[in-house]
C-alpha cells in the first residue's frame, strides 16, 4: 500500500530514508493513533542508559541502522501486534467462564477466564495463534459454544471414571476452535478443583529444542530440563491442591531419597531444584496422582500429533528417534494410550494444523479423519499407541455464535469500519463461520 | 569463543553449524557426531558442558581433518605428479583432469587445479634438503622431457 503513495507523491525525490518515507506516506486516519508498543518502547529507551559490561566478540556485531525502527513493530517480537494491521482495542468486561455460567444459556457469550484461573494459565503460555487474539483485546476471553457445553457434559461425567476409559483428541479443520476448547476445558478443570497438567505445546518437546541424554544399557533418552520445567509448571498451577495428597511409600529420586508421608508439592520441589532427579519425580507424581480418587486429574495436551510420529532427535545411529524413546514423551503416551491410568480423571488432547511438517498421518488414519490407501506402511511401531483414542470434532462457529463474538469485538472496537448488520454477514459469510478466519476478517480487514 | 583442534568455534553460533568450519567436516558429518554425543539440533557452542567438549575433542581427533587431510589430499596429488601420470601432469598445468573440454569452459580448474602443487613447491623450496628436481614451470618440464 506504501508503494502507491511513494510514486505518486513527490516524497520520492526528497533525502527522507525509507523507513521515513514510509511512515509518512501512512494515511492519516492511521498515524495518530499512540500505540502500546510506542509506550513501551519509550519506556524501554529510559532502561538502555546502563552500559554492556561483556566484550562483544567481533564476528557478532550487529549493525545498528540510524533511522531504526521506533514506532514500528516489523517483523521482531511474534507478540507485538503491527499496529498498521491491528486497532488498538478497548479493554472490555465480560463476565467469568465457570462451571455455572457454560451452559446452554449462555451460548454466544463471550466470557473471560476467571481470577484465580488466569494465574494458573500464566505458567505457561497460550497457544500461539490464540495469543495473537488475546493480545489485541485484553482481558483474555473465549465465547461459550454449543460444542463447549456439550464437551464439558462430557468431561463432568468423566470425573468419576478412570482415565483409560475418556482419552479424547479434539479434531477438526485448521482454526476451527480445537485449542480454544481444550483451554476451556482447562480452565473448567482448574475452576472445578481437579489437578490439572497443560501442556500448549507438545511440538516443542520433540523438536530437538532441549538437551537430552542417553540413559545407560537402554535406547531411551531423557531430557532433564524439559523435564524440570514442566514440574515446576504443574507445582505452581497445584500449589494448593497438591499440598493435600501425600506420597504413599518411600521413592528414590534421582541422587534423592524421598519418604513416605511427604506432600506432593514438596516431591515437585525436589524435581525443580534438581533437573537431573526430574524425570524420576515426574513418574512418581503421575503414579500418586493416578492411585488416589479424591481429586481427578486432567491431563490436557496441545498439538499432540507431535506425539504420533518420528521427533527432530537422533540416535546415536543418526536415526530420528520415536517419542517412546524419550522417557518423558513415553510417560505421556503411556496416559494417552491408556497403557497407564488415573483412577479418576481424562487425558484431552487438540491437534494441531499449524505446521504441515507436524501432521500425523498415523493418528489422522487411526481416528478416522483421513483414509489412505490399505497398502500405504503406516509406522508399526507408532500405530499401536493411537487405539482406543475417541475423537471429537470440533465445528465451525454458528451464526448465533459468531454474532456473539462479533458483538464483542464490537465492544472492543477493533473494526475500521463501522460495526453493522451487513458486515456482521460479510465476514461471517466469506470466513465460512472458521473462528481464526473470522478473526482475521474482523481484525484485520482482509 | 571456544578454541578446538586449531580452529575458533564462536559461542552464539549453533553447534551443527560450526563443526563444518573444521576443514573435513561438512553438513552430513556434523549431524553424525552430534547423534554420537547426543546433542541436540538446537544447541549453541556457549551450552555445551566440559564433558560434552572433551568428548567432542575425543571425538574429532579421532577423525582425519584438517592438516592430517589436507597432507593426505597432498600427498595424492604429488604421487601422481611423481609417476609421471597424465592426472599429475595436468594438476600441474592447472588444467583439468577428469577429461572434460578445454576448449571452452575450463575456468574453475585453470583458478583451482595447480594449487597443491604450489603449496608443495613453496614447502620443499623453503627445506635445506630438496629431493625432487625443481622444475621452472610446467610447460618447460613438459617440454624438457624425454619422451623417447
Amino acid at each position: 500500500m506504501a508503494h502507491r503513495f511513494l510514486a505518486s507523491t513527490p516524497l520520492l525525490r526528497t533525502s527522507l530514508s525509507l523507513t521515513a518515507r514510509a511512515r509518512a506516506a501512512v494515511p492519516a486516519q492511521y498515524a495518530n493513533y499512540v500505540t502500546a508498543s510506542a509506550v513501551v518502547m519509550a519506556g524501554g529507551k529510559a532502561k538502555k542508559a546502563a552500559p554492556k559490561v561483556k566484550a562483544q566478540s567481533n564476528s557478532f556485531r550487529k549493525k545498528k541502522a540510524a533511522d531504526d525502527d521506533k514506532g514500528e513493530s516489523g517483523s521482531g517480537g511474534a507478540t507485538r501486534l503491527n499496529e498498521k494491521y491491528y486497532k488498538p482495542s478497548i479493554p472490555v468486561k465480560v463476565e467469568e467462564f465457570l462451571p455455572s455460567t457454560a451452559t446452554k444459556e449462555h451460548v454466544g457469550q463471550v466470557l473471560g477466564f476467571p481470577s484465580t484461573v488466569v494465574p494458573a494459565l500464566a505458567q505457561t503460555a497460550y497457544p500461539t495463534l490464540l495469543n495473537e487474539q488475546f493480545e489485541l483485546i485484553k482481558p483474555a476471553a473465549l465465547v461459550v459454544r454449543d460444542s463447549t457445553v456439550s464437551f464439558l457434559e462430557k468431561v463432568d461425567e468423566a470425573m468419576k471414571t478412570p482415565s483409560a476409559q475418556s482419552r479424547i483428541v479434539l479434531t477438526g479443520e485448521a482454526g476451527s476452535g480445537k485449542s480454544a476448547l481444550l483451554l476451556q476445558t482447562v480452565s473448567h478443570c482448574l475452576s472445578a478443583g481437579w489437578i490439572v497438567i497443560y501442556v500448549p505445546k507438545a511440538t516443542s518437546w520433540m523438536n530437538s529444542s532441549f538437551a537430552y541424554n542417553k540413559v545407560a544399557n537402554t535406547t531411551s533418552f531423557v531430557q532433564p530440563l524439559l523435564a524440570s520445567n514442566l514440574v515446576g509448571q504443574i507445582q505452581n498451577v497445584n500449589k494448593s491442591i497438591l499440598d493435600k495428597i501425600t506420597t504413599s511409600e518411600t521413592a528414590t529420586v534421582g541422587r534423592h531419597e524421598v519418604e513416605k508421608g511427604t506432600k506432593l508439592s514438596a516431591l515437585l520441589e525436589v524435581g525443580v531444584k534438581d533437573q537431573f532427579a526430574a524425570q524420576d519425580v515426574m513418574e512418581v507424581f503421575m503414579k500418586e496422582i493416578g492411585a488416589q480418587k479424591d481429586i481427578p486429574t486432567l491431563v490436557a495436551v496441545d498439538e499432540v500429533n507431535s506425539f504420533f510420529r518420528p521427533t527432530q532427535y537422533l540416535s546415536q545411529d543418526g536415526k530420528e528417534l520415536d517419542p517412546e524413546h524419550l522417557k518423558l514423551s513415553k510417560l505421556f503416551l503411556n496416559y494417552i494410550s491408556g497403557k497407564s491410568t488415573f483412577k479418576h480423571g481424562a487425558i484431552v488432547a487438540a491437534t494441531s494444523d499449524t505446521l504441515l511438517a507436524n501432521k500425523s498421518e498415523v493418528l489422522d488414519v487411526a481416528l478416522g479423519v483421513k483414509e489412505v490407501s490399505p497398502y500405504k506402511r503406516l509406522s508399526q511401531t507408532i500405530l499401536p499407541w493411537t487405539q482406543g483414542l475417541t475423537s471429537v470434532e470440533v465445528p465451525n462457529y454458528t451464526r448465533e455464535e459468531a454474532k456473539g463474538v462479533f458483538d464483542y469485538y464490537k465492544k472492543a472496537n477493533i473494526f475500521f469500519d463501522a460495526a453493522s448488520e451487513p458486515l456482521f454477514l460479510n465476514k461471517f459469510i466469506t470466513s465460512n463461520g472458521n473462528p481464526r478466519k473470522f478473526f482475521t476478517a474482523c481484525a484485520k480487514g482482509i | 569463543m571456544l578454541h578446538l583442534l586449531g580452529v575458533n568455534l564462536p559461542d552464539q553460533k549453533l553447534v551443527q553449524y560450526a563443526l563444518p568450519l573444521f576443514y573435513g567436516i561438512g553438513q552430513k558429518t556434523a549431524l553424525k557426531v552430534l547423534a554420537t554425543l547426543s546433542i541436540h539440533k538446537t544447541c549453541k557452542i556457549a551450552d555445551l558442558s566440559e564433558p560434552q567438549v572433551n568428548q567432542l575433542s575425543t571425538l574429532l581427533s579421532d577423525m582425519k581433518i584438517e592438516s592430517d587431510l589436507r597432507k593426505q589430499i597432498r600427498a595424492n596429488i604429488m604421487h601422481h605428479r611423481s609417476i609421471g601420470s597424465y592426472v599429475g601432469r595436468r594438476h600441474a598445468m592447472g588444467l583439468p583432469v577428469r577429461g572434460q573440454n578445454t576448449r571452452n569452459n575450463a575456468k574453475t580448474a585453470r583458478r583451482l587445479n595447480g594449487r597443491w602443487l604450489k603449496a608443495e613447491k613453496r614447502e620443499y623450496s623453503s627445506s635445506t634438503r630438496s629431493i625432487i628436481p625443481s622444475t621452472d614451470s610446467p610447460f618447460e618440464s613438459f617440454f624438457n622431457r624425454k619422451w623417447f
